[in-house]
């Protein structure tokens, strides 16, 4: 059963931003898989395999956007530009930034959010708990 | 005034001075040579009238002369004197006089008379009404011994001629109608024995006399006469001549008193007179006019008015001419005045155009820095200035674009690891099984973490990094102020702080700059009360509107009056406390002007009162 839910997907190059997401998403009660990459390249790799049919469609992915060669707004423009993922999965920003143009920006390329990363296990929490209505029951 | 517009005026101004000027002085000193002239002319009138009144009389005296000589006349006086016939001299005479009447059309009336029976006329010839000539038959012939030109004419030595004055013929001691006025010109006639005979006499017909001496239909001149007594004998008012003979008398000295020496000297005279403009000029010449020259009180007064029409017509072409060509100099001075200062000022224009469109923002100049004047040095000089500016600009932009560019990655950078902290921190706390003694130290970790967030966020505010889209909401300023005083509720009640909220009206503000704002003025307070116990903090608001007046008012601090202008500049003494960022109330500052409000410090010996208000027109607020 719990390998049908969709995955939540992470992909962020910071070890202890993706500890700290991962325990909070622990707290949160979602029993969706929590997949992490740390690399872009490798997250559009699976992707790729997401086309071929060899790997689940994730329901929400979090892409960070400050992340060294490729940044997420790269790997939002190059995934949106493919006719597969033009509407799925969501992908959602999340982001140390607060910069408006950073949103518009996210918005434009085909975001379906954009979240700055929460300060305190409390608000993060939250966060996750927030996405429950955005994945496939 | 631009100074175009001046410059033209400077020159103009004398330009068309002395064109008025070099006018005037022209149509004055025409005008001067027109009235001498005038006055020139009037002279030259009356002594060539007076010449040719002079000639008349001579010729009229020569024929009376001739007569006088005349054989027939001496027979006559012969046959009367040795009591024979005569009939045959006296018409042979009067065939000579009939001839001589006929001969000169001034001649109304000659005979002779003579001294025998009472002046009985022998001869005499009149010219009719009709103008025919008759002789008077022998019947008709009348005495005329008691007439003064008788008397006068009969005692005259041999060869000297009476004139008679002028005055209206009568008949039969009756003025003739219509007037006829006469001069009678005798001498006496002496017989072949030398004795005075009787005497020849001319009657003058005046008004043909006048005639053919004067100019009398020229409309622009009018005519003047009197005897040697003044009497008008001609006027342009034919109602003023011989009023001596007509009952009333007109005189030139009663019309004119300061004329009446001519009266009594040999003088002449011209007269201005504009009651006389209504018969054909303003400018009257009179002088004497001898009738015979061994006769000197016997004389006229001639006075002939000028030409004043022609002489007003020829100066109004002048003047109009005048006008018209100083007209056409002014024009053409105001156009050449209006080119050469246009290619003076210029150059003027373009550098104020210059220096309106640099400071416009506009970086390409259209300089007039060719010309080799003071323009063109200031030409040069601006545009020196302009690059020099503008590349000290450009330069500062850089900075300033380098300066936001650290700070905002910088502040995203410290912000990262501060966050993660407290998230880490936030973990730790979460284990049950932590030591209270290093419980207590993860919360003094996790306080100095959200410190040390918030003064980034107090830099990201100061900086101006991050509120792009901000929008103004209706909040609940009371709501605002209770979340910022419970960030600091457990030292407030620490200290034993008396805290007093009054009443705020809910207003239109950018929320979250708002809550920062009071959070940094009770931390201002709370710093600047250096620990002290008891004080009293309030949250003040007059009027209770949008356009309310906010503060924050504390006891237990002051801020001396000469420091109270500079306690919003960042890193002041006012605003460095040992746990604040040293920018709040530069935070405080930017946090209003955002709002476009004001905010200034009041304070007092013993209390501090930051007021401020956040109303402003919302379309004014930068973006």
């Amino acid at each position: 059963m719990q390998n049908e839910l969709e995955p939540i997907v992470m992909v962020d190059d910071d070890d202890d931003d993706i500890f700290i997401a991962r325990m909070c998403y622990q707290r949160s009660g979602l029993a969706n898989p929590f997949v992490v990459f740390q690399h872009p390249q490798a997250f559009l790799r699976h992707m790729d395999g997401v086309k071929a049919g060899s790997e689940a469609t994730p329901g929400i992915v979090l892409l960070d956007i400050n992340m060294g060669a490729l940044d997420g707004f790269g790997v939002l423009k190059r995934l949106r530009s493919e006719e597969s993922f033009q509407d799925i999965p969501t992908i959602i920003m999340l982001t140390n930034s607060d910069d408006p143009e950073d949103a518009r920006r996210a918005e434009q390329l085909g975001a379906d959010g954009f979240q700055t990363k929460p300060i305190g296990i409390s608000s993060y929490v939250a966060f996750f708990k927030s996405l429950q209505p955005r994945l496939i029951a | 005034m631009k100074i175009a517009t001046q410059l033209r005026l400077l020159v103009l101004a004398p330009a068309v001075l002395a064109t008025l000027f070099v006018s005037l002085v022209v149509s004055w000193g025409y005008s001067a040579m027109l009235a001498d002239e005038q006055r020139e002319g009037v002279e030259r009138r009356v002594r060539g009238d007076g010449q040719r009144i002079q000639q008349h009389v001579a010729e009229l005296t020569r024929d009376l002369t001739i007569i006088a000589s005349l054989p027939e006349v001496v027979d006559i006086a012969r046959a009367q004197r040795l009591g024979e016939p005569d009939d045959d001299a006296r018409d042979r005479l009067a065939r000579v006089l009939l001839a001589t009447l006929e001969g000169n059309p001034l001649c109304s009336q000659i005979r002779l008379i003579g001294r025998a029976d009472q002046g009985r006329e022998l001869v005499r010839v009149d010219r009719l009404a009709q103008g025919d000539l008759a002789r008077t038959p022998p019947g008709a012939l009348q005495r005329k011994g008691a007439r003064a030109y008788f008397q006068a004419a009969i005692q005259l030595p041999p060869g000297q001629i009476h004139v008679s004055p002028i005055n209206l013929n009568r008949e039969r001691g009756v003025v003739e109608r219509p007037f006829k006025p006469m001069m009678r010109v005798a001498t006496a006639v002496r017989g072949d024995d030398s004795q005075t005979f009787g005497v020849v006499i001319i009657n003058v017909d005046v008004q043909r006399l006048f005639a053919a001496s004067f100019s009398m239909h020229d409309p622009d001149t009018a005519y003047y006469l009197t005897n040697a007594r003044g009497d008008y004998l001609l006027h342009p008012d034919p109602d003023l001549t011989y009023g001596f003979d007509r009952g009333t008398p007109h005189r030139l000295q009663d019309d004119h008193p300061e004329l009446a020496t001519l009266l009594t000297s040999d003088t002449r005279a011209t007269l201005r007179d504009d009651a006389q403009l209504e018969h054909g000029g303003d400018l009257i010449h009179f002088q004497r006019i001898h009738i015979i020259p061994y006769q000197p009180e016997r004389f006229f007064l001639l006075g002939v008015s000028s030409s004043h029409h022609e002489s007003s017509n020829r100066a109004n072409t002048i003047a109009l001419q005048v006008l018209t060509f100083t007209g056409a100099l002014i024009a053409l001075a105001l156009f050449l005045v209006y080119a050469l200062s246009s290619v003076i000022v210029r150059p003027i224009e373009r550098i104020t155009e210059a220096t309106q469109r640099f400071a416009e923002g506009a970086r390409h100049l259209d300089l007039p820095t060719e010309r080799q004047d003071e323009l063109g040095h200031l030409a040069r000089s601006f545009d020196a200035m302009t690059t020099r500016v503008t590349a000290q600009q450009r330069a500062l932009q850089q900075v300033n674009a380098d300066l936001e560019h650290f700070t905002h990655i910088a502040s995203h950078d410290l912000r990262e690891p501060a966050r993660r902290v407290v998230a880490l921190t936030d973990m730790l706390l979460l284990d049950e099984e932590i030591a209270p003694e290093r419980l207590a130290l993860l919360h003094r970790v996790q306080r100095s973490s959200q410190r040390m967030l918030n003064q980034i966020a107090d830099f990201r505010v100061l900086a101006g990094i991050g509120h792009g889209t901000m929008v103004r909401v209706e909040a609940s300023m009371r709501a605002l102020i209770t979340e910022a005083l419970s960030e600091f509720s457990d030292e407030l009640e620490a200290r034993g702080v008396v805290v007093t909220v009054a009443q705020v009206p809910p207003m239109h503000v950018y929320e979250h700059l708002t809550r920062t704002l009071y959070r940094n003025l009770i931390l201002n307070a709370l710093q600047h009360t250096d620990g002290q116990r008891g004080f009293t903090l309030t949250m003040t608001c007059v009027n209770d509107d949008d356009d309310a007046v906010l503060g924050v008012r504390n006891t237990g601090s002051h801020i001396p009056a000469e420091r109270l202008d500079d306690a919003f500049a960042p890193f002041s003494r006012f605003n460095r406390g040992h746990t604040g960022s040293g920018v709040g109330l530069s935070i405080c500052r930017r946090i209003v002007e955002r709002h476009r409000g004001r905010i200034w410090a009041e304070s007092g010996d013993d209390d501090v009162h930051i007021q401020f208000t956040l109303q402003g027109d919302p379309d004014a607020e930068r973006a």
